[in-house]
């Protein structure tokens, strides 16, 4: 997997190893992120530079939870105020396709993810 | 020790249940958030914008933590809001790590600390920890401020005896002066409030007030506390951050239970009184600031030096300018005003016209108040939450037995029915709950390390 897509193994480490916490937060996420892209998507189909901005921080915001740097970054830029509609909408379809490359990532690894810590069922099992 | 080791004994709550209100639109950091406080004890209220922050608030909420940027009103907002209507709540700002300066800002305007996302679970619950205690000490420092009579942005301090006199006359020289200052004297004497009093009297009376109880933080992270850490000095150290020297810039640096900071920071500390410059952990850029100390403590500093557990140059150098703070059984001229004035923020807050019979102010005056104004005013609360007709009688004063010089001289003499394993888990218990419940505190406080205090609580099956 590609860390600067997302970071599983430093999203594990900052919640102590806590693979519960990681699963749910990412599974938040999941649930949260056609939320958080549709009010992005509408305040850059109005032109609106401040909810352009608000939309980006609180996405960035999201990313930085799980990790996720290089969508995150895309989320830095895009909250630049001073950014004009024009390269708001085409930073935002740059978004659009880190975003949808993210989301399956995430999906794939919670497929995959272990649910506990190695040696934490053998420990239960005892 | 490790990092880990000490966050585990510094996360617990102080007070289990205590409300927080956690603000934030980024709904992972408030699940995240709320996940962590309430799997640690702590009563978690969430709120995803700054209005309904604002709404939540009450007087039932010690701490909120607040993101710097939400909808509806900002983080600075709802932190004014806070810090008007309810001026006891701890207010914790949250912040990406690209908005520090305005997050260092926010603790300019009251906010006790800030915590960087996306945060780490255990600098979380030690600085909501912190938070708390320092909500504990808020709390006394007014009631303290109310005891007395005095209102915190005046020189004002009515006294009769003359203890409290000279202590006034002190404080009022040397506000104009910009000298370090050592207070010395029993806890619960008033030693944070005089602090204070000196600050808003002199021309720093403007700028940040910064206190640090060197005895409550964990020994790992004094340093970082005190003097700030460049981001990857050590695990959990995800971005720069001023320490409290830095954040106190223009202003005062008020180091609180001074007797309490490990022999090994001592040097650092007098470094940065000589020169006023401070060198964030695992950087080399030196930085200066402009700052007044005063420190405080209870423990007597000359023995120590004498026992090589204070270095005698850094004591040197505080005791620059000293001010020795009576205990109340040295002012007792002082505690039928003080009992008063205690007695007049209990009734108001009740809304009840209480006052004393003669008696039991006589009663009051006799008392030798080894707990001194902090136990002096338990006593009133107690005492008014169960008088009758509003009139505080004889009867109605129950002196903490604990506290009292006979209990104290009864236990001594008991000891010697006890066998040595009762006399070890007393001291350990009695010096934990005197602690806060804080191990590390009760293992300096004991003379053992932290790992002896908790394999001697294994040992003894306590918890």
């Amino acid at each position: 997997m590609n860390t600067e897509t997302f970071d599983p193994d430093a999203l594990a480490a900052r919640l102590g190893g806590d693979l519960e916490h990681t699963r749910d937060l990412l599974e938040l996420f999941l649930s949260y992120e056609p939320t958080m892209m549709g009010d992005l998507r509408n305040a850059v189909e109005a032109g609106d530079s401040e909810a352009i901005s608000n939309n980006a921080h609180r996405a960035k915001g999201a990313l930085a939870s799980i990790h996720a740097g290089a969508t995150r970054r895309l989320c830095g830029r895009l909250e630049d105020q001073n950014l004009s509609v024009q390269g708001a909408a085409s930073l935002f379809a740059e978004l659009e396709i880190a975003w949808g490359r993210l989301c399956l990532s995430l999906a794939s690894y919670l497929q995959s993810a272990p649910l506990s810590l190695p040696g934490a069922c053998d420990a239960q099992s005892e | 020790m490790s990092f880990t080791f000490e966050a585990e004994a510094n996360t617990k709550p102080s007070a289990p249940g205590a409300r927080v209100l956690v603000a934030d639109d980024e709904p992972l950091a408030r699940f995240s958030m709320k996940r962590c406080l309430a799997g640690a004890g702590y009563d978690v209220v969430v709120a995803e914008d700054g209005r309904q922050a604002m709404d939540l608030m009450s007087d039932d909420i010690a701490i909120a933590m607040l993101d710097l940027q939400m909808p509806r009103a900002s983080g600075l907002e709802c932190l004014r809001f806070a810090r008007e209507r309810f001026p006891d709540m701890q207010v914790m700002m949250i912040s990406g790590a690209d908005d520090l300066r305005a997050a260092v800002e926010a603790m300019k305007e009251g906010a006790v600390e800030y915590i960087t996302k996306p945060f780490n679970p255990e600098e979380l619950l030690a600085h909501t920890a912190q938070a708390i205690r320092n909500g504990s000490l808020v709390k006394e420092n007014r009631s303290l401020r109310a005891a007395v009579g005095q209102a915190p942005q005046t020189s004002k301090w009515t006294a009769q005896s003359d203890g409290a006199k000279r202590v006034h006359q002190q404080a009022k020289k040397v506000a104009r002066l910009d000298s370090t200052i050592l207070i010395t004297g029993e806890s619960g004497t008033g030693k944070t409030t005089i602090a204070r009093m000196i600050h808003n009297s002199g021309k720093r009376a403007d700028s940040p007030f910064v206190a640090v109880n060197c005895a409550s933080l964990p020994r790992d992270l004094i340093e970082s506390e005190l003097f700030g850490h460049k981001k990857g000095a050590f695990t959990g150290a995800t971005e720069d951050r001023p320490g409290r020297a830095e954040i106190a810039d223009g202003g005062t640096l008020f180091l609180d239970e001074i007797g309490d900071l490990p022999l090994e920071l001592q040097p650092k500390l007098l470094t940065f009184l000589q020169d006023k410059t401070v060198q964030r952990v695992g950087s080399n850029d030196v930085r200066t600031v402009d700052v007044r100390v005063i420190a405080a403590t209870h423990q007597d500093l000359a023995t120590m030096c004498q026992q090589n557990r204070f270095r005698q140059d850094l004591y040197y150098r505080l005791n620059v300018l000293n001010i020795g703070m009576p205990s109340l059984s040295e002012r007792r001229a002082d505690i039928p005003s003080l009992a008063n004035a205690v007695l007049q923020r209990i009734s108001g807050q009740l809304g009840l016209p209480i006052c004393f019979d003669a008696d039991a102010i006589a009663q009051l005056v006799s008392h030798s108040w080894p707990g001194n104004i902090r136990e002096l005013e338990n006593v009133i609360e107690r005492a008014a939450a169960f008088c009758e007709d509003n009139t505080i009688r004889n009867a109605d004063i129950q002196i903490d037995s604990n506290t009292s010089d006979a209990m104290v001289q009864s236990e001594l003499t008991s000891l010697a029915d006890m066998t040595l394993v009762e006399i070890e888990t007393k001291a350990i218990v009695d010096t934990l709950e005197a602690c806060d419940g804080n191990k590390a505190r009760t293992a300096r406080s004991l003379g053992i390390s932290e790992k002896s205090i908790y394999n001697k609580m294994k040992r003894l099956g306590l918890r």
